[in-house]
């Protein structure tokens, strides 16, 4: 992975002091509330509903096991002892003391972490897909590209103090898993018909209130280009973005308004301007980026040392229907022969789902320096990965995770629903979006075992902000506030890979009661009309929305009078 | 109002015409004479009096823009500007750091760039980065003490990794230096 240089370490170091100082007035009644809320932003600090909110960069998810042990102990001595881990592949404290939060930030800077645009009106974190670099389907690992445009944004001097905040995720496979398209900028490595590497570009996807699917604006940029494209691209949303209306002011809004074609014209013929400038990245500056992320040290097994692997672990599984389902279950594909990526669930029954605590943080921490070359990935589904797992050592990670509660075998099913932190922790929430999770868990654990049900994402959300990616879900939930009381309003049918779509309204918001039968009218619906092999969403493209209205709010009338 | 620049702080020796509208009526306002020294005027006056402010050739002369001004227009006038001076409606709006940027860079205005309204410590060295080289901080934030620390801020970072309109040598460049240094040892 990538490690800091002297200049980066200098940055990280001299944003500390600024951030220290920043805080000393503040709290010295030398900045204003408004004033300080701009700067603290920048850094990742909230002032939430309980105490304030700091959310630590992890750029395009990627740690290495020093640092998570870091991780860990923030959240014993400046924490209750635990941390969340984000949909944007960051980490959440929601305990810490203002007072303390510069001496969490130098802490952090020692491992070369940092809160840098964590939130505010800027560049925020660049995401990627979990399985960069390992993925048999990649085209080139997005990680190095990732880390540039990390470097490009911090601290930019021109868009710093955007309309909104900016998002942009990259993909190195044309297999989405890092929702490109519903980001402000999504980049897709891609090959031209020369062999070249480059980028498909799009812009203008999105969440929150007004969800877009973003629009591909190039085909093909090449890769010397990356950063004078994406200058042009935010300089004309710098200029052009609407300021007066906070609800309007993400560059999907701007592209809509101009029209895909004016917006993309702006940016080309801005682009002109800057494409041979000292902004042209050199093949020795990528090779510079690439050489940072080179391959872990596989040792490829002789086939006696497979076979024998293959054999134990077919005997664990006939004895041990856990571990059975979890290798069914939470194994990835990995491109080199004897190797798997393995997740860890954060999704336990009863579990707040993405926390951890320092324990588990520390023991994953440990089980990757011993089994995974000391590399973590944070995923945006709010699990943890590990990327370079010998097919050996499966057992003894499994049995070991297993003591963790980190070894639930439900990656991509029912169980693993994206949630965002809701009226526990948040501010701005309407609902108690956590309590509804953990109540769908600890309903259906059972449903999926006995009926197979395969992949499907719920995500919930606790307002209409969609920081728990309703929109995409499967089955998406949000939760509204209707006279004080909690209700709760589902869509159907979205998804954030490459077949992007915005789920539809299913009907009228149901009560928080309701919820749990909601879902299990859905659900029974789609066993009884699916087809052999299909998936809920298959299911659900086919048939459409008209058959799980009517049983949701016609068949049953409990739910219907809402 | 103190003045943050190259020069350290000084004051303040432009004098700013209003706005035209808010003149008399334009008939009269185009017959009375300008003021003497230099002067500072607005988008909209420079558009109703163009002829006058440029008369007499040794006078110095600015504009003002503000965040919705076409200042695309007056890209002709560059040359006889010594001053262009942006305002930050509120401390938030990054537009004039796009403008800035593109008169220093891409149409390579030499004169003074002052910034005038919202601006603030925190901002400054953003700003300079930008292409700004003059500052005029908000009222809360002229006293000495505040002016000093408002120097400070200008020296709060060593590195940084974009080239911008300000000719310090970015982080991607110092790498490269450093990458033939080595190849050529
Ligand atoms: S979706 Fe709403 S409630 Fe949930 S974290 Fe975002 S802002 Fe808070």
């Amino acid at each position: 992975m990538y490690h800091y240089d002297q200049y980066d370490e200098t940055l990280v170091r001299e944003r500390v002091e600024q951030f220290r100082e920043q805080t000393r007035r503040f709290l010295a009644g030398e900045l204003s509330d408004e004033e300080f809320k701009a700067l603290r932003l920048r850094n990742g600090l909230y002032l939430q509903r309980h105490a304030p909110m700091l959310r630590v960069a992890i750029p395009y998810g990627l740690l290495n096991a020093t640092q998570l042990g870091m991780l860990a102990h923030i959240a014993r001595r400046y924490d209750r002892g635990s941390g969340h881990f984000s949909t944007r592949q960051n980490i959440q404290y929601n305990w810490p003391r203002l007072e303390e939060v510069p001496d969490i930030l130098a802490e952090l800077a020692t491992v070369q972490m940092h809160a840098i645009q964590t939130s505010g009106n800027c560049i925020r974190n660049i995401t990627t897909d979990h399985l960069a670099g390992i993925a048999p389907d990649e085209v080139a690992d997005p990680r190095p590209y990732c880390e540039l445009i990390r470097q490009w944004s911090t601290l930019h001097p021109e868009f710093s103090f955007l309309p909104r905040k900016f998002k942009i995720a990259v993909s190195g496979s044309p297999h989405d898993r890092a929702a490109l398209q519903v980001h402000d900028i999504g980049l897709c490595l891609v090959r031209n018909a020369r062999g070249g590497i480059g980028f498909r570009v799009l812009v203008g996807g999105g969440q929150g209130r007004t969800p877009c699917i973003g629009v591909f604006i190039r085909e093909f940029l090449e890769q010397r280009h990356l950063l004078s494209y994406l200058e042009a691209i935010l300089r004309v949303y710098n200029l052009h973005g609407r300021r007066d209306n906070i609800f309007k002011a993400r560059i999907k809004i701007l592209m809509r308004h101009l029209g895909a074609e004016e917006f993309t014209r702006q940016v080309e013929s801005e682009w002109k301007h800057i494409r041979d400038s000292v902004l042209t990245l050199k093949p020795a500056d990528i090779e510079r980026f690439q050489a940072c992320f080179p391959e872990a040290p596989y040792a490829e097994p002789t086939d006696e040392v497979n076979t024998r692997v293959e054999a134990d672990c077919r005997n664990l599984r006939e004895r041990n229907p856990h571990f059975a389902a979890w290798m069914k279950n939470s194994i990835v594909a990995h491109k080199t022969p004897g190797y798997n990526a393995v997740y860890i669930s954060l999704k336990a029954p009863g579990q707040v789902p993405g926390d951890a605590s320092a324990e588990q943080m520390e023991v994953v921490a440990e089980l990757a320096e011993r089994y995974s070359a000391g590399e973590i990935r944070v995923t945006h589904s709010q699990n943890l990965l590990l990327g370079h797992v010998r097919r050996a050592d499966l057992p003894a990670l499994w049995a070991a995770l297993d003591k963790q509660q980190l070894a639930t075998p439900n990656i991509g099913l029912l169980g693993d629903i994206i949630c965002c932190p809701g009226l526990d922790y948040c501010s701005l929430a309407n609902t108690a979006s956590i309590s509804v999770a953990n109540n769908i868990q600890e309903h259906f654990e059972q449903m999926d075992y006995l009926h197979d049900l395969g992949e499907l994402r719920i995500n919930i959300s606790g307002c209409m902000n969609a920081c728990g990616h309703h929109h995409v879900g499967h089955i998406g939930i949000l939760g509204v506030d209707k006279r004080g009381q909690e209700f709760y309003q589902f869509t159907l049918g979205g998804s954030s890979r490459e077949d992007a779509a915005l789920g539809d309204r299913l009907g009228p918001a149901v009560s928080k009661q309701q919820v749990v039968e909601v879902v299990q009218h859905i659900l029974k619906l789609y066993l009884e009309l699916r087809e052999p092999g299909e998936l809920f969403l298959d299911t659900y493209r086919r048939i459409g929305l008209q058959p799980f209205k009517q049983r949701v709010y016609e068949d049953s009338r409990a739910t219907g009078s809402h | 109002m103190k003045i943050l620049g190259p020069q350290g702080v000084t004051d303040n020796t432009w004098r700013s015409l209003p706005p035209g509208e808010q003149e008399t009526a334009p008939e009269i306002k185009r017959e009375a004479p300008l003021p003497d020294g230099d002067l500072l005027a607005p988008a909209d006056v420079w558009r109703t009096r163009r002829d006058a402010l440029l008369a007499h050739p040794g006078r110095r002369l600015g504009l003002l823009l503000h965040v919705d001004d076409p200042w695309e227009e007056f890209l002709p006038l560059l040359p006889r500007l010594a001053l262009i001076a942006l305002n930050f409606p509120a401390f938030n709006d990054g537009r004039p750091f796009s403008t800035a940027r593109l008169l220093r860079e891409r149409h390579a205005f030499r004169g003074e760039l002052r910034a005038v309204g919202d601006v603030r410590r925190d901002q400054l060295f953003f700003m300079r980065r930008c292409g700004f080289d003059a500052f005029c901080l908000v009222p809360e934030q002229q006293s000495p003490q505040a002016l000093e620390q408002a120097l400070s801020a200008l020296r709060e970072f060593s590195v940084h990794y974009q080239s911008a309109a300000n000719s310090s040598t970015d982080i991607f460049q110092l790498r490269r230096d450093h990458a033939a240094l080595k190849t050529a040892k």
